[in-house]
């Protein structure tokens, strides 16, 4: 327990010159790279820049030394960013003081939410966000990204909040109001962004594409007489204590948002976690993992910090830098404090239409082109969720579509969990072990259906599976015993024990019987604790497919396997054979059941 | 399709003289029993009385020509009833006619429901509410049932729609109200039923209970100067019409109600269905019953019948009596008219305590013990499913019960689902043909691990699979190889098949790999269309061990090999061993030893 609230005991020892170094090194790199990256996100957020950067500060610190993933660089990204601003666009202006305050309110209950989750174990609930919901709603963010920087790239007067329709007519009533020389400043930061993503991809592109708008802008400025709109911001270094608000009516306001954040947040942190480690093979403790988050989060709320979670491009850089322990992420902090007290006033310089510019990249690269190819060449469940996760997400809100993403894609695995297959299964005697088979070309013993389940036997699946079995046996009541190949039943539950009594008394009635085969132990235990066990007898579960045949054999109806040409079973070679002609012979066709037993057990015996 | 619209064509022809007696017969029994019962029913729903008998008419005969059941007989029930009066309570007074109205407006939301749900062919989804949420939930509303009776029972003055302590409370508060003339009208009621439900099992026990309950409460009434309430109902023989609400705002304000109403009575419905079908042998057509109900509902909200279901008792007292078709339902509607105008000035002598009395031996009934007791000793997940729902039936409305029930099931469900069990497997020298087991103080091979993977390999699952395979390889770093158990894997979605690819590019960068034995065809397909089953390689899926472990045997290092003393596999024999350790000679006794190589 102690570790949960000092993680970083477990690595300290692991700190020496040589990694200290390593990390230093790395901290300069990513300082660097987060600087653009936080003025662009905080203008996704709707916040004004400055909080981009303050929120890349303590809350990274916190989550790296709280956390439990080695390399995971926290601070501001696309997605926390897009969810916050479209929670709260509808209850504040964008960059105004209102907005910023619902802003920290907002990350301190995600921040508290994320540490109450982390305590409480519920960490793998992640789990059941899929990653076509997850590709999805990135496709459908890089939309709502693209719409929101329109106004910046046109350097045309739009009102925040506006939904995808609004918008685009909207920008299209003010089409001649475009600034021509704000959209050649976004077309130049973009192509030499691009440019630098291609030819020097050691860079970071987006340094060198703010670089480049930025001077453009500058000389547009000052020689053409230009007026591209510049960023507002008063940067100080150093993140100025602020308080979230802890009014009840607000965090009412705002408590939907804060779960759809806080799910959002949780999802890309360990995702990003689980896959770094994958590569470190380190090992991810996912309630860690919460806690960390939530704690930065909390203590970010009160030093000018918005929602923070982990960073994708920024831990891989990281990564590559040569990091080596969470102490990267601590200078990084102090390396950007360091870069803003030296560059902080060049930055207001920065035109918004180089963000922009900077921003359509971001949004480019966020939709995973070879992802959503390869869901929709593979499955068509996973493209219906992923089709309605983007959809919801640029229609409708952005936290509804999460939701919705994740409902649907249960409720698919759960309708397609409730109809489990059932298969009719034969021995083969093509193979040497006779092994079942479902080729239907084979014949089948006339008085025992075979079947196998493949699926598990709960409630949702119980009357399903009742209905095929009554179905099978209306189709041919003569096969009277059924033998289940339960190998493939991962669950039964009570309900589906009841399936199995009530198959089991419906056959008993005309003289026939369920035998199973290979049940889990697990499952054989609820039936005996049921009672559906007694029911069915205990001599009718078997392990071995031999033992079974040969059980089931003993109780078939002689008179029918006199007749039989099939002979399916290695025991039915032991019976005379007799045409289908009707003779009042049949009738004396009886074997003594003991020395029928020993010439089938010395039958099976050989196979062994 | 003319099949969903026209159904009863298709038990039509076998409809001949004989039928015809039997379900006359049957139907008169029918209507004797569903006097008592609808004019109990409709007072558990908060109607009055008359309109649990209309409930038994017109949407008994729709539902019977409609359905695709032949036996289930539909009317008035114990479960929808009172889903009905806790939704509804909050809304309007008992028995006024607003309530009625708005009740009415509720059936007609239901049968649109219903029917919308039976043509989207959405009939299975009623598979998803458990049976223990269903024991739980009737367990609550028998406690519900009984609680609201009470103040009838006792002859004491309650308000109505109070919570269970809510009433037990003002019992005690009401202890000097007690009228016990009253109590003693119910007291005979509750005997008689009891009795009658022992010793004479051909008459139906309601009747005779409220017989003595009616004569009694007059005799106490007429001779003792008693003041036992009386029920003071006056139907009319036939349904009086009817006119649901279309406003907008109503049916906002009903629509969760009408929501939770419409899965439970589906559910009782498809269940007595499916139950009764069992017995005859019937196929039962999910979403036909759904447009059956449906189309009865709507059409009854026309003719003062509330929601209609199917009714347990009455069909398997249908099934009894010899019934053959559904027109035994048709004959019981007409029947109930027919009875009804002979007895009904009767009806308005019985008394509300007799009622009560009848009332609570329903509510026992309903208390399903031994299943109660089944699920507690089998499940303990089952049977926090069933305290659960029970518990909230009592402090929470009843719709909310139930969801709350629903998604519990489901949530514990996918709890299990998600996190399949990843079992080492070791072939096993002890049995027969060297069956795989899973036995920690067997020998493993040095190179290749065997697992079995029991669940789906869906999205929920991947992560914790993927953690476990990753504690096995970090634990074995040098068990490169990776042969999956495949068959109880049922299927594989688009996160299951990365996740297989990403542990065969671990593997395979280490000179490792993943082997996959007996995975299923349509699993294979979506891997192939993913295109990871050549990243994992054709030549690594296997259908039977044999094949699977000559395979990866081929793959192994033969070094390591030489120097292995475990020799777990029929194909090692064939390796000469040499260990560190060994002396030459040693090696070569032991090589005599060894017998031919086998190619299994």
């Amino acid at each position: 327990m102690w570790y949960r609230f000092v993680p970083f005991l477990v690595w300290w020892p692991d700190v020496s010159r040589q990694s200290l170094r390593a990390d230093v090194l790395a901290a300069l790199t990513g300082a660097i790279v987060v600087l653009p990256q936080g003025v662009a996100f905080a203008t996704i957020a709707g916040m004004p820049p400055q909080y981009g950067l303050y929120s890349a500060m303590a809350p990274a610190v916190i989550a790296a030394l709280f956390g439990s993933s080695r390399l995971m660089t926290s601070g501001p990204t696309t997605p926390a960013s897009i969810v916050l601003f479209s929670s709260l666009a509808v209850l504040a202006v964008p960059g105004s003081a209102t907005f910023v305050y619902f802003a920290l309110t907002l990350t301190f209950m995600v921040g508290l939410i994320q540490m109450a989750m982390g305590f409480a174990r519920l960490g793998y609930l992640v789990d059941f966000i899929s990653d076509s919901v997850i590709v999805g709603f990135s496709a459908g963010a890089a939309i709502l990204i693209l719409l929101s920087q329109t106004r910046d790239v046109l350097g045309i007067d739009l009102p925040r909040g506006l939904n995808v329709q609004e918008l685009l007519i909207a920008t299209y009533e003010r089409l001649p109001e475009i600034n021509w020389m704000s959209v050649a400043v976004a077309m130049v930061s973009l192509g030499s962004g691009v440019f630098a993503k291609r030819v020097f991809p050691s860079v970071p592109y987006m340094v060198v594409a703010m670089f480049t708008g930025g001077v453009l802008a500058l000389g547009l400025n000052t020689y053409l007489f230009g007026d591209v709109e510049l960023i507002q911001l008063s940067a100080v270094a150093l993140p100025p204590l602020s308080a979230p608000g802890f009014s009840f009516t607000t965090w009412q306001q705002l408590a939907p948002s804060a779960f759809a954040v806080t799910f959002f947040a949780l999802t890309q942190t360990i995702s990003i976690a689980r896959s770094l480690a994958s590569r470190t093979g380190d090992r991810i403790d996912t309630n860690q993992e919460f806690i960390g988050q939530g704690l930065s989060n909390v203590i970010g709320s009160f030093l000018s910090s918005y929602v923070s979670t982990g960073s994708f491009n920024r831990s891989s850089v990281n990564y590559e830098a040569g990091a080596r322990t969470p102490l990267a992420n601590v200078f990084t902090a102090v390396a950007l404090v360091a870069l803003l007290f030296a560059v902080g006033p060049l930055l207001s310089f920065m035109p918004k239409a180089a963000t922009a510019g900077v921003l359509f990249l971001v949004a480019i690269g966020i939709i995973d082109t070879v992802a959503i190819r390869k869901i929709f060449r593979t499955s068509r469940a996973d493209s219906v969720v992923l089709s309605i996760t983007f959809l919801a997400t640029v229609l409708l809100t952005v936290d509804f579509a999460i939701m919705l993403g994740v409902l649907v894609s249960i409720v698919i695995f759960l309708n397609r969990s409730s109809q489990p297959m059932i298969n009719t299964q034969m021995p083969d005697p093509r193979n040497p072990r006779r092994r079942f088979n479902s080729d239907a070309a084979l014949p089948e013993c006339p008085q025992v259906k075979i079947v196998q389940i493949d699926g598990a036997l709960f409630f949702g699946a119980a009357n399903h599976v009742g209905e095929q079995l009554r179905i099978l046996f209306s189709h041919s009541s003569q096969q009277k015993h059924l033998l289940v190949l339960a190998r493939t039943i991962n669950l039964i539950d009570t309900v589906g024990a009841e399936v199995l009594a009530r198959e089991h008394r419906r056959r008993r009635a005309l003289g026939g019987g369920i035998y199973v085969h290979q049940i889990r132990d697990k499952a054989l235990k609820l039936l005996r604790s049921t009672g559906v066990a007694a029911q069915i007898g205990e001599e009718n579960f078997f392990v071995s497919k031999g033992e079974a045949v040969a059980g089931i054999f003993e109780k078939l109806d002689r008179k029918i396997c006199a007749q039989c040409s099939r002979r399916v079973f290695n025991e039915c070679k032991i019976l005379p054979r007799q045409q289908a002609v009707r003779s009042p012979t049949v009738t004396h066709v009886s074997i003594d059941s003991d020395s029928e037993s020993t010439i089938t057990r010395h039958l099976r015996e050989p196979a062994r | 399709m003319w099949r969903h619209f026209l159904p009863f064509l298709l038990w039509w022809p076998e409809v001949n003289r004989k039928t015809l007696r039997a379900d006359g017969l049957a139907g008169l029994t029918g209507a004797i029993v569903v006097l008592p019962q609808g004019v109990a029913f409709a007072t558990i729903a908060g109607m009055p009385p008359e309109y649990g008998l209309y409930a038994a008419m017109v949407p008994a005969v729709v539902a019977a020509l409609f359905g695709s059941s032949r036996l289930l007989v539909s009317g008035p029930t114990t479960a929808a009833s009172v889903v009905l009066f806790s939704t509804l309570s909050t809304m309007a007074a008992p028995g006024t006619a607003t309530y009625v109205y708005f009740a009415l407006t509720l059936t007609f939301m239901v049968g649109c429901i219903q029917l919308a749900m039976g043509l989207a062919r959405l009939g299975h989804l009623v598979n998803f509410i458990s049976h223990s949420v269903i024991v739980g939930f009737t367990a609550g509303a028998a406690l519900l049932i009984a609680s609201s009776q009470t103040k009838h029972f006792l002859g004491i003055d309650l308000p109505s729609g109070l919570q269970v302590y809510q009433v037990v409370t003002g019992v005690f508060q009401r202890v000097s109200q007690i009228d016990w003339m009253t109590v003693l009208v119910g007291l005979l009621t509750l005997g008689s039923g009891l009795a009658a439900r022992r010793w004479f099992k051909q008459v139906p026990y309601m009747l005779i209970a409220i017989t003595v309950g009616t004569v009694s409460g007059l005799g106490f009434n007429e001779f003792l100067y008693g003041n036992v309430a009386l029920v003071g109902v006056t139907p009319e023989a036939l349904p009086p019409l009817s006119m649901p609400s279309f406003s907008f705002t109503t049916w906002q304000e009903l629509a969760p109600a009408a929501l939770a109403v419409t899965l439970f009575a589906l559910t009782e419905a498809v269940s007595i269905a499916r139950s009764l079908a069992a017995r005859t042998g019937d196929l039962i057509d999910g979403n036909q019953e759904f447009i059956g109900q449906g189309l009865s509902n709507m059409v009854g909200a026309f003719f003062s019948g509330y929601v209609a279901t199917g009714s347990f008792n009455r069909s398997a007292v249908n099934y009894e009596a010899g019934a053959r078709t559904p027109l035994s339902s048709v004959f019981s509607s007409v029947l109930l008219v027919v009875v009804l105008l002979a007895v009904a000035p009767l009806l308005s002598y019985m008394p509300k305590a007799s009622m009560a009395g009848v009332l609570y031996l329903v509510a026992v009934g309903l208390v399903d013990v031994q299943q109660i007791r089944i699920i507690f000793r089998a499940s303990r997940t089952d049977a926090t499913v069933l305290a659960v729902t029970f518990a909230a039936t009592l402090l929470f409305e009843l719709d909310f019960a139930i969801m709350l029930g629903v998604m519990l099931s489901l949530v514990i469900y996918l709890h299990q689902a998600s996190r399949p069990r990843v079992l080492v497997r070791v072939p096993d020298p002890r049995q027969p043909r060297r069956r795989f087991n899973t036995d920690a103080t067997l020998p493993e091979c040095p190179q290749m691990k065997l697992v079995r993977i029991d669940g789906a390999l869906f999205f929920g699952a991947v992560n914790y699979v993927a953690e476990r395979l990753r504690v096995i390889f970090k634990r074995n770093p040098e068990q490169k190889h990776l042969l999956i158990l495949a068959r109880p894997i049922n299927f594989i979605d688009v996160a299951g098949a990365e996740m297989l690819a990403r542990e065969n590019a671990t593997r395979k960068g280490i000179g490792g790999g993943i082997y996959l034995h007996q995975l299923k065809e349509d699993s294979k397909a979506l891997l192939r269309r993913a295109g990871f089953y050549d990243e994992i390689g054709n030549d690594n899926f296997f259908d039977h061990k044999g094949e699977a472990i000559a395979g990866i045997f081929d793959k192994l290092d033969k070094n390591i090999c030489a120097r292995c003393s475990k020799r777990i596999f029929n194909e090692c024999k064939t390796i000469p061993r040499m260990s560190g350790a060994m002396s030459a000679t040693l090696r070569e006794g032991r090589e005599k030893t060894q017998p031919r190589p086998t190619a299994d």
